[in-house]
């Protein structure tokens, strides 16, 4: 059966270049660039394999500023048909609850959908409890963690739970929420054609009427980048001159048994 | 005056509920509050093991024999609980079953949630909590507002308290729980009991391992330098060479050895996160360019089949002599 799936994607600062004062710990977010959240891209593949086997249409939807419009983008190159972006200036500021909010209020104008796919966590925040309040609210089933996935014939969606203790399959009804690991696959690179093309593929941007509201549950007290300075000495040259000078080092520092 | 008066306590894991204990009675001793615990379809032994543990009360529910208690299950069983205990603070366990049970409760409460933290207390800011964020680089503090939070709480941060306790055990059996999500099969993993965040000292390998027959070699370095073994995430969730506990970063164990030797693992901020506790580190890479060097005490640049077997060689070269 076809298939209409929506995918959640996030469009975040880049991790790895938060500006850090070694000093006092201050981290700084003024242009540190923008990046497609790194999970959301295996929630996205998955989508585009389940639609490659049944057909159908893969949607994402993104809740953040005008500049997502860059993450968007490459999901659209990945191969997403259309893509719906709801224009908040302050979605850091915003608790899960809120953004799951809005979220199910534009599942409502979505319908009819199967499957909405969420990754294990945002590669920002990482706090994954989004699909899981989603769930609560509107009732759909949650299959989360999934590190497999397959549509049946009777209209179920099956998958392998990665728990820490194990796997545990499960079974449920479409529709239905589901959350990805990363390991469930490797998500494709666009080629500069897909990528040209994703210009032309349909973003529909949606500034809500209301603000929306900023979290009053959580309230960020400090943000601290501090980390142990290391030695950094590095040795090269071949193992057989390398090796005496790093176990000279060990001993030195007592580090050896 | 708040009419919340109690910590409940909630982990699908009985160890990681009874860390959880730790600091559900030390919160409850300073904000003056009952200490409850919810166990659900524990066995007996471990019911009771867990018991001493609780200050006030226990929990402790049965729904059907050989049930696997699913996040959407015990979620199902807390709402009837926090229903008429109307905790001030709720403690779950932050394993990947956890956080679902954290959202859906924060939810239903519509209240504050955090999860992954790494430390929690009441304090003159109100309750207060700390996590990672930003791939590990960054530690967030955060004070949860509100009359009633949910708090998930990292496995093996807080250590398992002293049995001490005789609380009031309070039994039930819930029945006819409906549930939309459906169990076909359980795969148990075989857990190790090697705990690595108490190792002295710990070997690593990453992807720069080409086949998992050359464990071995990674097996008899750690042997020369008696280290545990541990690895980068994809070895363990990707190819599954090594158990999933053994996953040493932001998403699995993090580690504090006095010596942390990392061999073949690139070093990616979400890596680094689980290490920057070590007191010493140590790095095998053949890639000059790799961040692992940028976040090492030591490090060596090269071919870790060729400099693996030449520090074997050296290591017991020295152990003979001495």
């Amino acid at each position: 059966m076809p298939l209409n799936i929506i995918v959640l994607l996030k469009h975040i600062y880049d991790e790895n270049q938060l500006k850090v004062n070694q000093a006092t710990g201050e981290v700084s977010f003024q242009g540190v660039p923008g990046k497609l959240s790194t999970f959301d891209r295996n929630s996205l593949e998955e989508a585009l394999r389940l639609k490659q086997k049944s057909g159908g249409s893969v949607t994402t939807l993104t809740i953040g500023p005008q500049e997502s419009e860059k993450s968007i983008r490459e999901g659209l190159a990945m191969g997403a048909d259309r893509a719906i972006l709801i224009k908040v200036p302050n979605v850091l500021q915003m608790s899960a609850n809120e953004v799951a909010r809005i979220i199910i209020n534009q599942l409502e104008s979505l319908q009819p959908w199967h499957l909405l796919i969420a990754s294990e966590g945002g590669a920002d925040t990482y706090t994954s409890v989004l699909p899981s309040i989603i769930a609560q609210k509107t009732g759909f089933p949650l299959l989360s963690y999934l590190k497999s996935l397959d549509i049946l014939e009777d209209g179920t969606v099956r998958g392998d739970r990665a728990l820490e203790r194990g796997i545990v399959t499960v079974k449920a009804k479409l529709p239905a929420i589901v959350s990805v690991v990363s390991e469930i696959n490797e998500p494709r690179i666009p080629t500069l054609l897909q990528i040209m093309a994703s210009t032309k593929k349909e973003l529909k941007t949606i500034v809500l009427e209301e603000q929306a509201r900023e979290d009053k549950y959580f309230k960020i007290l400090s943000l601290s980048g501090k980390s142990k300075e290391r030695k950094r000495i590095i040795f090269e040259g071949s193992a057989q001159e390398s090796v005496p000078k790093l176990v000279d080092s060990l001993l030195k520092e007592g580090a050896l048994p | 005056m708040s009419s919340r008066t109690s910590v409940l306590s909630y982990s699908e894991d009985v160890d990681v509920s009874v860390e959880l204990q730790s600091v559900a009675t030390k919160l409850s001793e300073s904000m003056n509050l009952s200490s409850i615990a919810v166990a659900i379809n524990l066995p007996p032994e471990e019911n009771n093991k867990l018991s001493k543990m609780v200050k006030d009360e226990l929990i402790s529910v049965t729904i059907r024999e050989n049930t696997l208690v699913t996040p959407e299950l015990a979620f199902q069983v807390l709402k009837r609980i926090v229903d008429e205990k109307k905790p001030r603070l709720i403690i779950i366990g932050s394993t990947r079953d956890g956080k679902e049970v954290a959202g859906m409760l924060a939810s239903y409460l519509d209240c504050g949630v955090a999860t992954d933290c790494s430390f929690i207390a009441f304090d003159s800011n109100g309750l207060v909590i700390q996590r990672a964020a930003f791939g590990g680089r960054v530690v967030a503090t955060a004070e949860l507002i509100g009359d009633s939070a949910v708090i998930a709480v990292r496995p093996h941060i807080y250590h398992p308290p002293e049995p001490r306790f005789t609380p009031l055990i309070n039994k039930r059996e819930y029945q006819d729980i409906p549930l939309k999500v459906h169990v076909e099969n359980v795969t148990r993993k075989i857990t190790s009991t090697a705990d690595l965040t108490k190792a002295e000292r710990i070997v690593s390998v990453g992807r720069g391992l080409k086949r998992k027959e050359d464990l071995e070699l990674i097996q008899k370095l750690a042997e020369e330098l008696s280290a545990s073994i541990g690895c980068s995430r994809p070895l363990a969730a990707d190819l599954g060479w090594l158990p999933e506990e053994t996953h040493i970063g932001l998403t699995g164990v993090q580690v504090k050895p006095k010596l942390y030797v990392a061999v073949g693992i690139s070093g990616q901020l979400q890596h680094i996160a689980g290490i920057k506790d070590s007191e010493l580190v140590v790095a095998i890479n053949i890639d000059k360019g790799a961040p692992i060097f940028q976040n090492c005490d030591y490090g060596i640049v090269g071919d870790l089949y060729q400099v693996v077997p030449e520090l074997i060689k050296t290591l017991t070269q020295l152990k003979d002599k001495t």
